[in-house]
């Protein structure tokens, strides 16, 4: 109940500026909008592929839309910035909750409030252009769709925490957030479908956890994924899971010492 | 939580009035405290009189010009010092900020030389003028934000709280500066503040206002004898327990901790009280204050109030 | 005009000193606008990777316009945007009162006084990529165009100029709009594709992108296609009228002005 109670007191925040809240929703759903422009003139002379036609562009740039909005986590910043150069974290420490659980519970409501946007757009956009979107009506597959939703913002959230304890050692970092941030663009599929590039940087990206954080969660819904598919897309996750978050704990750990032994 | 959904769609606004029916005239050279609470409108008089706000109704002039015109003749000519903004550069000594006001003030060289002299002199801040603004301790921040401030040798100043959160040396370094500079260059300064120290001693005219209106226009004495009927005595005794029932023989006892009473005396009786103490019992420590510029306010205010209720 | 001179030359100096002060952040910053700018090329790169053309524009000439978008933006970046980034803080703080007070030209003063220097280093980066490009790919320019691309580009710098002002002067009404300029990056996005592609869209969003993308997809047009048409009267004329609408609607928004509590 006390959890129910601080995640609403954070939602209420949220409402406070929701008018910055659209205009991050805007910024996504902007790039995703001139992209299904710019396809619908490009496809005719584009080498022909049935994976991607203007109904299936156009549903993917509105999922990737839902995805930026409610799967990436821009927490890196807060983080580095606030949190550990500013001193911030002190008021998080003497808190009897887990510093990572706590950054978590803040960002839900950002990330529902922005996904709501998404999804009432694509709602009002199908009643009217509803042959352009194709999804998948596969219940099972949808089930498993939002379980790989839910482990791609945990991905990312993971990502974006660690990066911002890189703050516990450097100074300055902004640059390499920004890199880690383009690289996330390329290899999650933010610019084309992953399935659009050579194979060589397919293999790639199918490695990197990147692409686990928006690319295999829009083609799941889209239905272009066998159940078996979807349990490797699954074990992947969490494999990179297991991965980011024990590498959280070791930052966590080397961080903290030096953090409250230099102090604020 | 229901609010905040609603909040979303529907959200109530309201109108409020920082400054109204205040009026005024300031002549040249005259050094004017301008005090009232938190939230009664001095900084946003200030800013009208500087150009910054629109105002609603009214009219302002100063020196000639309407300052919302924002014409570079008036502006050349005024000063505004805010005590809680700074406007020097945070990464460079103080120097650049003032070579760069040298060039939007398109003051000479040699004016220029004169004036940064002049007031690093009066100031005392010669060897700080090459230090990054961020090493500075605020009290050093405060004089170089006057120095920048200064350069252009405006006879008009507006300054808002420049003494806050400076100790009571610089405090009063920064009193001594603005007595100064009105003197020498009889510059028309408007000066507000929470410190009743500050009015106190640089004011013989203050204008009190209160939720945005003028409440008194005169001399200090005047409002401080009319509407400061009280004194303030802090006692400090060698040891408990403390004579309190002797005590309010005297005056009021606003609180007492340990050997530590705190006395609200009327004015025409603090000198005796205080006397009276000292002869009779073991004190450690006396002091005599006036009550806060607020309590001051407060009786001036509950004053109008009771002159307007009564009217009507 | 000379005090206005003299002034710039003082915050060129201003700046140039600032910097040398604070190289942690003009490193990271470097690194970041660079790994942006080769994100341009990178994103046209893939758009296209298996398209030959697109609105009629063919892919060389595709690669082009996002190229000459990082010269052309990078300029841009370079005089105003780190101004406009500042614009929702000094308006919700009220440290826009210290540029009012100041006898100078508010407008100048408040849109011009920080120069973003990592951005020179992806005008130097985007002209490189350009030079490769044209090599690699046998493109030739005739002095006629590269006179066309530079006259040109200083409209469609207005022209953003313009746009990004009449925006962030809305910050006076709204200051809690503080990611109205990370909007502004976006839209200033739109100057990547062909104006052509902008106009298949009928209604009153092209009102509201097409200025974006003719600001530098028009001087791209005059370089690579030599395409002296009427879309460099209809980019003058825009540029120049939201210039002077601009202007009346900072001037028209000081009077809404509330500055902030002390």
């Amino acid at each position: 109940m006390g959890l129910l109670n601080i995640i609403s007191l954070h939602f209420q925040q949220v409402f406070h500026h929701r008018l910055r809240s659209l205009v991050w929703f805007f910024i996504p759903l902007l790039n995703n909008l001139v992209l299904i422009l710019f396809w619908s003139g490009a496809l005719k002379n584009t080498i022909a592929d049935p994976n991607w036609t203007i109904y299936t562009a156009t549903t993917y740039y509105f999922l990737l839309t839902i995805a930026n909005a409610m799967l990436s986590s821009h927490i890196e910043e807060d983080v580095a910035n606030y949190d550990i150069q500013q001193g911030e974290l002190v008021r998080y420490l003497i808190r009897p909750f887990p510093y990572y659980w706590i950054k978590f519970i803040e960002e839900i409501p950002y990330r529902i409030l922005q996904g709501s946007y998404g999804i009432i757009l694509l709602i009002f956009f199908s009643l009217f252009f509803g042959t352009y979107i194709r999804i998948t009506a596969n219940p099972l597959i949808l089930f498993f769709s939002f379980i790989i939703a839910v482990f791609a913002f945990f991905i990312t959230f993971t990502i974006k925490m660690n990066l911002g304890l890189s703050a516990f050692w450097f100074k300055d970092s902004r640059g390499f957030f920004e890199l880690v941030t383009i690289t996330l663009i390329i290899f999650s599929g933010g610019v084309v479908p992953l399935y659009l590039l050579p194979q060589a940087v397919q293999i790639i990206s199918y490695i990197l956890p990147f692409s686990y954080t928006a690319f295999f969660p829009i083609i799941a819904v889209q239905g272009k994924l066998q159940i078996f598919q979807l349990f490797q897309v699954i074990a992947m996750q969490l494999v990179w899971l297991g991965i980011l978050i024990g590498l959280n704990r070791v930052l966590w750990k080397k961080g903290i010492k030096k953090f409250t032994a230099i102090g604020q | 939580m229901a609010g905040s959904i609603k909040s979303l769609f529907n959200r109530k606004y309201s109108e409020f009035s920082a400054v109204k029916e205040v009026s005024f005239s300031i002549a040249e050279g005259e050094l004017i405290g301008f005090i009232g609470p938190n939230g009664a409108g001095k900084t946003t008089t200030l800013k009208m009189l500087s150009g910054l706000l629109y105002p609603t109704r009214g009219q302002v002039m100063v020196d000639g010009f309407t300052p919302f015109d924002r014409k570079n003749e008036f502006l050349k000519k005024i000063s505004l010092v805010m005590g809680q903004k700074n406007q020097l550069w945070w990464d460079l000594p103080p120097m650049e900020s003032f070579l760069l006001n040298k060039e939007i003030y398109q003051v000479s060289d040699t004016l220029f030389q004169k004036n940064l002299n002049e007031l690093t002199e009066l100031m005392e801040i010669k060897d700080v003028l090459h230090t990054q603004v961020r090493n500075l301790s605020l009290g050093e921040r405060m004089k170089c934000e006057l120095v920048a401030q200064l350069l252009h040798s405006p006879r008009i100043l507006f300054l808002d709280e420049p003494t806050i959160g400076l100790d009571v040396l610089m405090q009063k370094k920064l009193r001594d500066f603005i007595r100064e500079y009105n003197k020498r260059y009889k510059a028309t300064i408007i000066l507000t503040s929470h410190y009743m120290d500050d009015v106190k001693e640089l004011c013989k005219r203050v204008i009190v206002i209160d939720h945005g209106m003028l409440l008194f226009d005169g001399q200090l004495n005047v409002i401080i004898k009319k509407y400061s009927r009280y004194k303030l005595l802090t006692l400090t005794f060698n040891e408990a327990p403390v004579p309190l029932e002797a005590l309010k023989n005297h005056g009021s006892i606003l609180y007492h901790e340990g050997t530590r009473v705190h006395l609200e005396v009327e004015r025409e009786k603090s000198n005796e009280a205080a006397s009276y103490i000292l002869k009779n019992y073991a004190v450690a420590d006396l002091n005599i204050e006036e009550p806060p510029i607020e309590e001051v306010i407060r009786s001036l205010f509950s004053e109008k109030k009771r002159q307007t209720h009564g009217a009507s | 005009m000379m005090k206005y001179v003299r002034l710039y030359r003082a915050l060129f100096r201003f700046n140039i000193q600032n910097l040398i002060v604070y190289r942690a952040h003009f490193i990271n910053s470097t690194i970041s606008t660079v790994g942006w700018g080769v994100f341009q090329y990178v994103w046209i790169e893939l758009l296209t990777i298996r398209t030959k053309s697109a609105f009629g524009w063919s892919k060389q000439e595709l690669v082009t316009l996002a190229i000459l978008y990082i010269i052309i933006i990078g300029i841009f970046h370079f005089f105003f945007s780190r101004n406009f980034d500042r614009f929702s803080r000094i308006i919700d703080k009220g440290e826009l009162d210290f540029l009012l007070i100041k006898p100078v030209d508010s407008q100048l003063i408040a849109t011009t006084h920080i120069h973003n220097y990592p951005n020179l280093i992806r005008v130097i980066l985007g002209v490189f990529f350009l030079m490769i490009y044209t090599r690699s790919n046998n493109l030739f320019f005739t002095i006629q165009g590269w006179i066309g691309l530079v006259v040109l580009a200083f409209f469609g710098i207005m022209l953003l100029y313009s746009l990004w002002l009449f925006y962030c002067t809305l910050l006076i009404w709204f200051p809690r709009l503080t990611n109205v300029v990370e909007f502004l990056y976006t839209i200033n996005g739109m100057a990547r594709y062909p104006a052509e592609m902008i106009r298949e869209l009928r209604n009153f969003v092209l009102f509201f992108l097409l200025p974006f993308s003719i600001s530098i997809a028009t001087p791209a047009k005059v370089l690579v296609r030599g395409a002296w048409d009427g879309d460099i009267l209809f980019l003058i004329g825009l540029s120049g009228m939201f210039f002077i609408l601009t202007r009346v609607f900072w001037k028209y928004a000081l009077q809404h002005y509330t500055s902030a509590s002390s």
